[in-house]
């Protein structure tokens, strides 16, 4: 790979890509982040749970790592002592929120056609369709993808990142901008690992430590019988650093009825 | 008449002109069932797009840019891409031949500058260069380490075309 790059420029495409000799007028040093509008948004996002009292997490992994049925478990587990909403992204289809919805918990589908992760501005636009002053917990569920979503700041406090131990558990090495950005990664569908022999979490946790820093790495089975008290536990804590304390179930359910 | 990049084959026929259009990064416009079109890289086809977003980032930042020194066009764009942006060059100078078209930047060219990626240790305060994904102290082998340069994706510089007298005087 060359240095600056002209490896793209083909014989078909070179009068589009090959400028003229020097500008003929003054050259502007720049020095911003190409993703800047994206990054005010997102801090517009951040703004607003923060005024509100809500955490947001930013859930990522590949397609089929198992990132709706978490959800689905954690709700069933939180769902009575914490006000839980769900912004769903897919390229297609509104399944993913269908299945939120039926545990009685908010969730907003963003389809997004054919791009392949989620913004800071389709977040936002979400955002005005959810009660946020009436929320403790926000996931916001991203497109099923290890690269792209891992580019865009969507205003979320953590990114979380499931690890299916169907997939290789050299994962880490293979997406390193995915899981650096993880502040925790969850080795989805454990109880699989007794039928898998190819997975070994030790590897995958080396390599998610190859990436610097101290990322912890749990382990979750969420459908049959769900395993997931150390997410809980996670979640729990992450919760409770932001100052969010749950409600008592009873209380919870006077105030729907007051309301 | 108005031009129309589609992602992808399906997004294509959604929008009805038909399908295969995507057969290689040329930008050139080609006209199906009366509404013009322009070809679509065949790296965007593969469903990594996120380049394109990126471009179109790009393209409105160069626009602000040239609009505000009076400048009539854009001869050349310089970004800083490093291996830990998330970003891969190539697929960034397709999507910015297309994407281009029609804007500032059209017939700009596209200098894009990788760097290496740098780590300092946090336990032996070492800077070292390493891989994307080993991100360890090269002196001590440590892990806990911050990564220092590597992961930018900046608009470094913009070189404008001016016609006749410029509405702003360069510095």
């Amino acid at each position: 790979m060359c240095q600056t790059c002209g490896c793209s420029i083909t014989p078909g495409n070179a009068h589009l890509t090959v400028g003229p000799e020097g500008g003929t007028g003054p050259v502007i040093e720049v020095l911003q982040d190409l993703l800047a509008a994206n990054d005010r948004v997102a801090m517009h996002n951040r703004e607003h749970f923060d005024q509100y009292g809500v955490l947001a997490i930013n859930l990522m992994s590949s397609p089929g790592a198992g990132k709706t049925a978490l959800l689905e478990a954690t709700i069933v587990a939180l769902g009575g002592r914490y006000r839980i909403a769900v912004i769903e992204g897919d390229l297609e289809t509104d399944n993913d929120a269908a299945r939120i919805r039926a545990h009685g918990v908010a969730a907003v589908q963003i389809t997004t056609g054919t791009a392949c992760h989620l913004d800071a501005h389709l977040v936002h636009r979400a955002l005005h369709e959810l009660p946020l002053e009436g929320l403790d917990l926000l996931f916001i569920e991203n497109v099923g993808n290890l690269v792209c979503p891992a580019s865009f700041d969507l205003g979320q406090h953590r990114n979380v990142v499931l690890l299916c131990v169907t997939e290789g558990d050299d994962k880490p090495a293979k997406y390193p901008v995915m899981f650096r950005a993880a502040d925790l990664v969850a080795l989805s569908k454990a109880d699989l690992l007794d039928v898998l022999d190819d997975f070994d979490p030790e590897r995958a946790a080396g390599a998610l430590r190859a990436l610097g820093g101290e990322t912890p790495m749990l382990r979750t089975a969420a459908r049959r019988a769900p395993e997931i008290a150390s997410w809980l536990a996670w979640l729990e804590r992450e919760l409770a650093g932001r100052g969010i304390v749950a409600q008592a179930p009873l209380q919870k359910s006077a105030a729907t009825v007051a309301a | 008449m108005k031009k129309q990049i589609y992602w992808s084959d399906a997004e294509a026929r959604r929008q009805g002109v038909g399908f295969g259009l995507a057969t290689g990064g040329t930008g050139t416009g080609e006209r199906r069932r009366g509404i013009e079109t322009t070809l679509t890289p065949v790296a965007m086809r593969e469903g990594i797009v996120h380049e394109l977003s990126v471009c179109q980032a790009l393209l409105a930042q160069v626009a602000k840019i040239a609009a505000a020194h009076g400048a009539t066009s854009v001869a050349r764009v310089t970004v800083e891409v490093g291996p830990l942006s998330g970003i891969e060059p190539v697929l960034l100078a397709n999507a910015f031949a297309a994407a281009s078209t029609g804007s500032y930047a059209a017939g700009a060219a596209l200098s894009i500058e990788t760097s290496v990626v740098m780590i300092s240790c946090l336990a032996c305060g070492v800077e070292s260069q390493a891989r994307p994904n080993r991100l360890l102290c090269a002196a001590c082998g440590g892990y806990r380490t911050r990564v220092v340069g590597g992961d930018e994706l900046r608009l470094r510089r913009v070189e404008l075309q001016v016609q006749k007298s410029p509405l702003v005087q360069t510095a």
